[in-house]
């Protein structure tokens, strides 16, 4: 016990040895697996890049077709704020020109589209679809009117229209009557879809 | 490697020699009074660094040989250590040589007890060494190291009597098969070879004459005498040491055997205290008698000597592993770059044939993701008018039906509304967006008995509205024809109700 002391420079050495080692094959195995993770990275961005130059021509063609789209959403303006007023507008117009009977609406405010209506839910990149959710009920003398008034709509107004429910029947059939000729209820359920930006 | 010195002791002195491998070079000498104790101190605390092997040759030796019962381990120890005390009492200058086990009996284990009687001479020294705290690592005596050369004398025979000069005397050993039976040594004033050999004669015939009192010799037989010898000093030596009845005598030439021990400087005369030194060195013997509390500084020197071995080994194979390693990371740096480099052209060029593409001030995921989902939406859109289109061409081609009721919706494969559940187990296929069409009609009342005229026209008009793309389920005919139904007669009033029927029309989004 006594020589122990007369050993300490020695221990102290064989300490310092053992930890400078030990320390040394850390950090150089921290290093190689750094490396290791990055070459994995990297070989897999290669395979990726590789894959995409493989299909770049088509990529390039569908970029094209997606970015018309885009371009085609905003000049019709489902890109940007709803237009109310001029969606009630066009609606008067609507069944002015085409002398309907009777047209009744209410549009609900707007909310993001839910599930049901696009899986997923309303989140598209930097953008968001909203919904307003409008019951429209009309009296028709012939379903074309009912179509013909969703067609004209679709076009004039500056929203993505879906129609998710419509019901027609009769109100006062006329006995012997052919097809829906006569006096025709029907009450739709439409979305005025719009696409904004989300706040960041 | 720390530099080795040997010192050489006798009864006067003691002499300190350098040990190289050419052989030892004397350094300096000191006689065995306080001067001298002094100049030795001081010669040891300058040379502190160093090992040192003290070889003694001394008259005062014992030699025993004894059996001891053969055990092992702490017994051993024990017994050897009682029978030592008992053989060498007050000198712990002392060591037990094993001779190898008795073939007879219960093979006891035949032991050379020795040791160095003249404590007295050595003491002194071992004191000095002591305050100075030197690295003794062994003491050993002359005839075991002569012993270490009688095994490759070719002279050498199952006994014989070997005797050799050094500055301390003559020595006479003996030795049977090989192994140090016994020794001594007599004080000589003189190096001339013609008193040499007498004095040779004369310790061989004393030698004779104990060997074989103690029956370790026959007396029929001539006692074999080897004489390590100058071969300057050959010619007195075999004119005065003739062979007799008692004894047959060969001789050595030690300068000879000194050159094959590789001492560069052989022995000038018989006096071979270099040469046994440069043997101790060579051949340095297990056994040894310095007790352990004399060593205790060379062990210290050997467990630092150690720790530093471990300690550098231990080092050098992390810096080996570590260096591996770094190795590796080398070559993975360089494929790395490589990689990255070959991703970087990658880039551009892909860069390249994207830059044609009209700006947007979004990301092409966003891009992506936003034109996906519109994509899905505009699927659903196309509204009732499809399939009314398709219910107005069937109605043309079936004049006799009438509707009084349509309801078109979207059914989004049955995750959120409870109506498209109760569409799927009337037919729709869960999973994809469809569009269903909820038909009441009625035929004209004048087919109301004609039962199997109703069945006729459902069936056509069925017909007429199902295509590849859409199916069509018949909820309820007018006229239930099925087993598990029920079926009544007509009105008892006479009143004649329309058949009625409802249909499901379904068309994948």
């Amino acid at each position: 016990m006594r020589d122990i002391t007369r050993l300490r420079w020695p221990l102290f050495l064989l300490a310092m040895a053992m930890v400078t080692g030990v320390a040394m094959i850390m950090a150089s195995r921290q290093q190689v697996d750094a490396a290791e993770a990055a070459h994995r990275q990297l070989v897999a961005k290669q395979g990726d890049l590789r894959a995409r130059l493989g299909r770049a021509r088509e990529e390039e063609v569908e970029l094209r077709e997606r970015i018309a789209l885009l371009a085609e959403l905003r000049t019709s303006g489902v890109i940007g704020q709803e237009e109310r007023l001029d969606w009630v507008e066009q609606i008067s117009r609507i069944k002015a020109r085409r002398r309907l009977l009777d047209v009744q609406y209410e549009l609900s405010p707007q909310h993001p589209v839910d599930d049901a209506l696009l899986p997923g839910g309303p989140l598209a990149g930097e953008h968001e679809f909203m919904s307003s959710t409008m019951s429209l009920r009309m009296t028709l003398l012939h379903e074309d009117d009912l179509l013909g008034f969703l067609d004209e709509l679709r076009r004039a107004v500056h929203a993505h229209l879906l129609v998710r429910e419509c019901v027609i029947d009769r109100s006062a059939p006329p006995p012997g009557a052919p097809g829906l000729a006569g006096q025709l209820r029907s009450a739709c359920t439409i979305e005025w879809i719009t696409l904004r930006e989300r706040k960041p | 490697m720390p530099a080795r010195r040997l010192l050489f002791v006798n009864a006067t002195r003691v002499t300190a020699y350098h040990w190289l491998p050419s052989g030892p070079k004397e350094e300096a000498s000191f006689a065995a009074n306080e001067p001298g104790l002094s100049a030795f101190r001081d010669y040891l605390r300058e040379r502190s660094a160093s090992l040192f092997y003290l070889l003694a040759d001394l008259a005062e030796e014992g030699f025993q040989v004894d059996e001891l019962p053969h055990v092992q381990g702490n017994d051993r120890r024990e017994l050897i250590k009682r029978k030592l005390a008992q053989y060498y009492y007050g000198t712990p200058l002392s060591l037990a040589l094993s001779l190898g086990r008795s073939k007879k009996g219960r093979r006891d284990e035949k032991f050379l007890f020795a040791g160095l009687l003249g404590v007295s001479q050595i003491e002194p020294w071992l004191q000095a060494m002591r305050e100075t705290e030197a690295r003794l690592a062994g003491i050993h005596s002359m005839p075991f190291v002569i012993a270490a050369l009688v095994g490759k004398l070719p002279a050498a025979t199952e006994r014989i009597l070997v005797i050799s000069a050094s500055s301390a005397g003559l020595r006479q050993s003996f030795f049977e098969n090989g192994q140090l039976r016994f020794s001594r040594l007599t004080a000589m004033a003189t190096d001339r070879s013609d008193l040499i050999a007498t004095t040779c004669a004369s310790e061989a015939g004393k030698i004779y004459q104990y060997l074989a009192g103690q029956r370790l010799i026959s007396r029929d037989q001539p006692l074999q005498v080897l004489v390590l010898a100058h071969a300057g000093q050959r010619a007195d030596l075999t004119r005065n040491l003739p062979d007799t009845p008692e004894r047959q005598v060969q001789f050595a030439d030690i300068g000879e055997l000194a050159r094959q021990q590789g001492l560069a400087e052989p022995p000038a005369d018989a006096r071979g205290d270099r040469f046994y030194l440069h043997l101790l060195m060579r051949q340095t013997p297990h056994q040894q008698f310095a007790p352990a509390e004399d060593r205790r500084f060379y062990r210290l020197w050997q467990a630092r000597h150690a720790l530093t071995i471990v300690s550098a080994t231990v080092f050098g194979a992390c810096l080996l592993l570590a260096g591996g390693q770094m190795l590796r990371l080398s070559e993975l740096s360089d494929r790395n770059a490589q990689v990255r480099l070959d991703v970087e052209t990658g880039q551009r060029r892909y860069d390249d044939l994207m830059r044609g593409l009209p700006p947007i001030d979004i990301s092409r995921d966003s891009l992506r993701d936003l034109t996906d989902r519109y994509r899905v939406l505009a699927r659903r859109s196309a509204g009732p008018e499809p399939l009314l289109r398709h219910l107005g061409h069937a109605l043309d081609q079936a004049p006799r039906v009438e509707l009084t009721r349509v309801d078109w919706r979207l059914d989004d494969g049955g995750a959120h509304d409870p109506r498209a559940d109760a569409a799927q187990s009337q037919g729709a296929t869960k999973g994809g967006s469809h569009a269903l069409l909820d038909i009441q009609a009625r035929l004209p009342a004048a087919m109301a008995l004609d039962h199997r005229g109703q069945i006729e026209a459902v069936n056509a008009f069925t017909g007429l509205l199902s295509t590849g793309e859409i199916q069509v389920r018949v909820i309820s005919r007018p006229f239930e024809q099925e087993s598990g139904k029920a079926i009544r007669s007509s009105d008892a009033t006479g009143e004649i109700e329309p058949p009625k029927f409802n249909l499901r029309v379904m068309q994948a989004l």
